[in-house]
């Protein structure tokens, strides 16, 4: 007997749902971050992703090499007054929507390096979601602040970009 | 130019320097320094904390007598305003400063870090802060910025520091830290400034002592860290920004190190006359007098070294390659000498192709790599800015050399590019960095720094935290793309954001 | 209709193959490379300025952030040339475990080159492969100093701490395997067709030009002249080892994949000798607690994975701080050959060059 048989079918074979929430669900387990090792805190990204880590068991382990096809900027160490406006063309090429992580003290608030090239921190260049501490934060640290983006994504309301874009313009 | 007013900030440490340059308008009391109820227009004696104005007829007349107080106090407290007109400042009744129409900017003295002057306590004797006790408590880490600062009471042995026999009444040498044994005579007051130094540069803060009331609040006094900045925020003049100035250019040279040498023997032979004829008049008046013979002086063994961990001085030139250099080159040479096993040769700022290009084809010498180029600012440097230094290598014979010249600002030394192209870069980075030019470079651009950067980042005038160019914001949206993109979803939404809202 | 004109483009700052933010301006004729020009300081965060506002025992910590493939080697340099400049004895044992950990680090560099450079031309599973064993090293940093990448792992005068209990064992547990994975990356690539068709021939570079740019390190070797600063002019331990300095003729890039992996070998031959010959004592000389230095310069070099890493310090008469500090950085200076290696070559040929020349930004820009 097959199961359209039953009585109520349907629910054997539909979930009901918000749309937001199955994009979100599809957003959180594919994000696809752009390489973007600055400093130190990329051989420990590297490390995430190589043999004994692996970031791929999180969906993101595919690395664009290309800011169009990329959903995660991971800025992965110093940001330099000479880098930043790179950074920040690299953010606008990026598609909606967009998320970034500030990996190491120096994406943070500029870490050790309190100089005069230093930007102290990426979120005076482009906005950011996730914090990770550390010089460089280990592997695993950059795994749990993805696992915390996931969170954010999934939480995240498809309005609160349009948001953002109207705030920007007043 | 006058000065309307002057006031005492937190933290004088009663040092009579400001009443012996200006004594119309300060005043020193047992615990800090007032101005003048004479000088002031509301004839109060205080700090002048109220900022009450000086008299009309001072204003100029003290001027520079006030300036040179201020820029002599040890502590920096001493704050005035000077304004460019004495008419300027006409209102000259206690009327409010921010209604005057130009409001004179307050004017902070630099921070000059120096022992409070050794002079000043001794000129008035009896109220004068006078140390009686000095001890040493746990933890002294045994550095030796104590002896340096003051030897006639600290000696630094191989554990800790000890407080000397002959400057204490019990004759012991140690810590003191139990006994807490009084110093002999007058030794509190003649090497008062120097205990307080010392305790002050102890690195642990160990060196406790006790004294009269003026002593012991003059102790705690810090270092003005903040100085009262310009009332409007300038981020070049932002104390986190302020630089301190090197004392000294330390350069390296054999010369002066012979000099030094030379002239402390001389100043050790003449101490050492001193004290023969010293003993001798003592001898006499202890003859004449009836009394034994005082002990006859022993001369002070040269000081043993126990921290042998110390820079290796110059040392003459033994090596063949620095003799051959100073042989060929005559008087193009400056100075060749080693150190710590390296060989330096000084030459001539206009002759350093010709010295590079003779390391680099002699078959003797044969240094075919130039494996570094670097220079360094020297701000204080007698006849030269900045010094610049090729490091060769000889890969055939293992050996290395270093070419230096001292140049001074402005000038502009040959690019070594054509006999060594790695100077290339290292050449541009020196500029970069320095601000050094060199003559027939190839392409000498910034390197590391963006074009258009300010100032050359390793002088020693430019702060570490830059001039402000990091605290530029990048958020706002340059490209225009985020507000292109806002304006076309909104279009598509059917409002029309290029219409200004009404504010 | 067919026009002849060259085209500028842009390598970097952004791009997988950089190994960072370097960028490369290039001029193409086709796909030959007509000009090329590297530009630095996308990462130049000011360490030699921040050195001299730092105490002789803090600057360490930035020496960690230049060279972030090897700190080890850094702190090695820095300590040497302070210990130079204040005429400091290291123990014995302490000069040993250094160099223990070093050769570590010269490994786990070279291993983190062979995964990228090997990515770069399209090998993954090198990648993967390099990654295993590199691990396995920074589990030994950790174990000594906590640290995995910017370990800070030495001190003015020797060591913080002797080895940790189980050290050596950890260590000859990875001795015992690595030779063998070191066979397996030569399986994987040494006789491969496309690996050899990407490598050999590949970014030339004579030992004239070597010596003329002041490239050194494996580069230099590879192009004949066998120069290693740890048999010219010893430092740490190494004129108690018995080691080669392995060089090759041909100047290519598959000549510094030889070397460097000839390099791995020895490493391992050094670490080998420093776990059998570890003398027991003191791993720190007797040293106040606050530095003062005299008037004097020193300059001193040591061996670093990339090549010659030398520091040259100014001491200030009574100063802590050191008054100059400048960092000579194998990665800067080899980085001015690209030029030389790729002009007249093909635009694929540029990225073998960047990733055979093993640059390391933080170390170019300082």
């Amino acid at each position: 007997m097959s199961v359209m048989n039953q009585p109520n079918a349907l629910e054997h074979i539909l979930i009901t749902t918000k749309v937001e929430k199955v994009v979100n669900w599809a957003r959180a387990s594919s994000v696809w971050p752009m390489t973007f090792g600055l400093a130190c805190c990329a051989i420990e990204m590297m490390a995430a992703g190589a043999s004994k880590f692996d970031f791929d068991r999180f969906g993101a382990g595919i690395f664009r090499a290309t800011p169009r096809q990329s959903d995660l900027m991971i800025v992965a160490g110093t940001v330099t007054y000479k880098m930043a406006p790179v950074i920040k063309k690299l953010y606008d090429q990026m598609p909606e929507p967009k998320w970034v992580i500030a990996m190491g003290s120096c994406a943070t608030a500029g870490g050790p390096f309190d100089s005069y090239h230093t930007i102290q921190g990426v979120d005076k260049v482009v906005p950011v979601d996730v914090y990770i501490p550390g010089c460089p934060p280990r592997p695993e640290s950059l795994i749990y602040g993805f696992l915390k983006l996931q969170d954010k994504i999934m939480t995240s309301s498809m309005a609160d970009k349009y948001g953002e874009i109207f705030e920007a313009v007043g | 130019m006058a000065i309307t007013k002057v006031w005492i900030e937190e933290g004088c440490i009663v040092c009579n320097a400001c009443e012996a340059e200006c004594p119309d308008v300060f005043h020193v009391t047992e615990d800090s320094c007032h101005i003048r109820g004479e000088a002031r227009v509301d004839g109060v004696e205080n700090e002048n904390k109220g900022k009450s104005p000086l008299k009309d007829e001072l204003q100029r007349k003290l001027e520079d007598a006030i300036v040179a107080a201020a820029a002599g106090c040890p502590v920096s407290v001493i704050v005035y305003e000077q304004v460019a007109n004495a008419a300027e400042a006409a209102p000259a009744a206690p009327a409010p400063v921010a209604e005057a129409p130009k409001a004179p900017e307050p004017v902070v003295a630099a921070p000059v870090v120096e022992a409070p002057k050794a002079e000043a306590p001794k000129a008035v004797a009896v109220d004068a802060p006078r140390i009686t006790k000095v001890w040493i408590e746990d933890g002294c880490i045994v550095c030796n910025a104590c002896e340096a600062e003051c030897p006639d009471i600290f000696h630094v042995t191989a554990d800790s520091c000890h407080i000397k026999a002959d400057s204490r009444v019990d004759g012991k040498e140690d810590e003191n830290r139990a006994a807490k044994a009084l110093l002999k005579g007058d030794l509190g007051l003649e090497q008062f400034s120097k205990i307080v130094a010392a305790a002050a540069g102890c690195p642990v803060n160990v060196i406790k002592y006790d004294g009269t009331a003026a002593a012991v609040s003059a102790a705690p006094a810090p270092a003005a860290e903040v100085p009262a900045g310009p009332t409007s925020w300038d981020i070049r003049t932002a104390p986190n920004r302020q630089v301190t100035a090197p004392k000294t250019a330390p350069v390296p040279s054999f010369k002066t190190y012979q000099l030094e040498v030379a002239e402390q023997f001389k100043a050790d032979e003449a101490k050492w006359q001193k004290t023969q004829a010293d003993y001798e008049v003592a001898k006499q008046k202890a003859a004449a007098e009836g009394k034994d013979a005082p002990k006859p002086p022993v001369r002070p063994a040269p000081k043993k070294d126990e921290n042998d961990m110390k820079t290796p001085f110059p040392q003459e030139a033994k090596d063949a390659d620095l003799l051959l250099l100073a042989e060929r080159l005559g008087d193009k040479v400056e100075e060749v000498f080693e150190q710590a096993g390296e060989l330096v040769c000084q030459v001539k700022k206009e002759a350093v192709i010709e010295v590079l290009r003779l390391c680099q084809d002699d078959p003797h010498l044969k240094y075919e790599m130039l494996t570094d180029e670097t220079a360094t600012h020297y701000p204080v440097g007698k006849d030269f800015q900045f010094s610049v230094v090729y490091h060769l290598t000889s890969l055939s014979r293992r050996k290395r050399l270093r070419i230096r010249i001292l140049i001074p600002e402005g000038f502009e030394p040959e690019s070594a590019c054509a006999l060594y192209p790695s100077a290339n870069w290292m050449e541009r980075e020196i500029f970069d960095m320095l601000g050094i030019r060199f003559q027939d470079h190839p392409g000498l651009t910034r390197i590391l720094c963006p074009e258009g950067w300010e100032g050359y980042p390793l002088r020693k005038e430019y702060p570490t935290l830059g001039w402000g160019q990091r605290d530029i914001d990048f958020r706002e949206d340059r490209s225009g793309m985020l507000n292109r993109i806002a304006m076309e979803k909104a279009g598509n939404l059917g409002i029309n954001l290029s219409i200004p809202k009404a504010d | 209709m067919f026009k002849n004109e060259e085209m500028e483009i842009n390598l970097g700052p952004q791009h997988p193959s950089t190994h960072g933010v370097l960028r490369v301006k290039l001029r193409l004729d086709g796909e030959t490379v007509t000009h090329c020009e590297p530009i630095i300081g996308y990462l130049h965060r000011g360490v030699e300025k921040i050195c001299e506002d730092k105490t002789f025992f803090q600057g360490q910590v930035w020496t960690d952030r230049m060279d972030y493939v090897a700190a080890i080697s850094n702190n090695l340099g820095w300590a040497e040339s302070i210990e130079k400049l204040f005429g400091i004895e290291v123990p014995r044992r302490a000069r040993y475990i250094r160099t223990m950990l070093t050769e570590l680090n010269r490994i786990s560099s070279h291993l983190l080159w062979l995964g990228t450079h090997a990515l770069d031309i399209g090998a993954m599973t090198v990648f993967l492969y390099a990654f295993r064993e590199r691990e396995q090293i920074l589990d030994l940093f950790e174990a000594f100093c906590g640290a995995r990448l910017t370990t800070t792992a030495f001190r003015i005068g020797g060591l913080r701490e002797d080895l940790p209990p189980g050290f050596l064992k950890q260590a000859q547990a990875f001795q015992d395997r690595f030779l063998a994975c070191v066979d397996e990356y030569e399986t994987l690539l040494t006789e491969n067709r496309i690996w050899k068709k990407r490598t050999v021939g590949v970014a030339p570079i004579s030992a004239e030009d070597c010596i003329a740019y002041g490239v050194t390190g494996p580069v230099l070797r590879a192009a004949g002249v066998a120069f290693d600063i740890r048999k010219a002019f010893p430092y740490a331990a190494y004129d108690e080892m018995e080691f080669d300095v392995p060089t090759a003729t041909a100047a290519d890039t598959y000549a510094r994949y030889q070397v460097r992996v000839e390099e791995m070998r020895q490493s391992h031959r050094i670490v080998q000798q420093c776990i059998d010959k570890l003398p027991e004592g003191p791993v720190m000389a007797k040293l106040p607690k606050v530095l003062k230095s005299e008037v004097g310069e020193v300059y001193h070099a040591i061996e670093a994975p990339k090549g010659e890493l030398g520091y040259y310090l100014v001491g200030e008469k009574g100063s802590g701080n050191p008054y100059r500090f400048h960092v000579r950085a194998p990665s800067f200076v080899n980085l001015q050959a690209l030029p030389k290696m790729t002009e007249g070559k093909l635009l694929a040929d540029v990225i073998a060059a960047i990733g055979t020349l093993d640059v390391v930004l933080g170390e170019v820009d300082r």
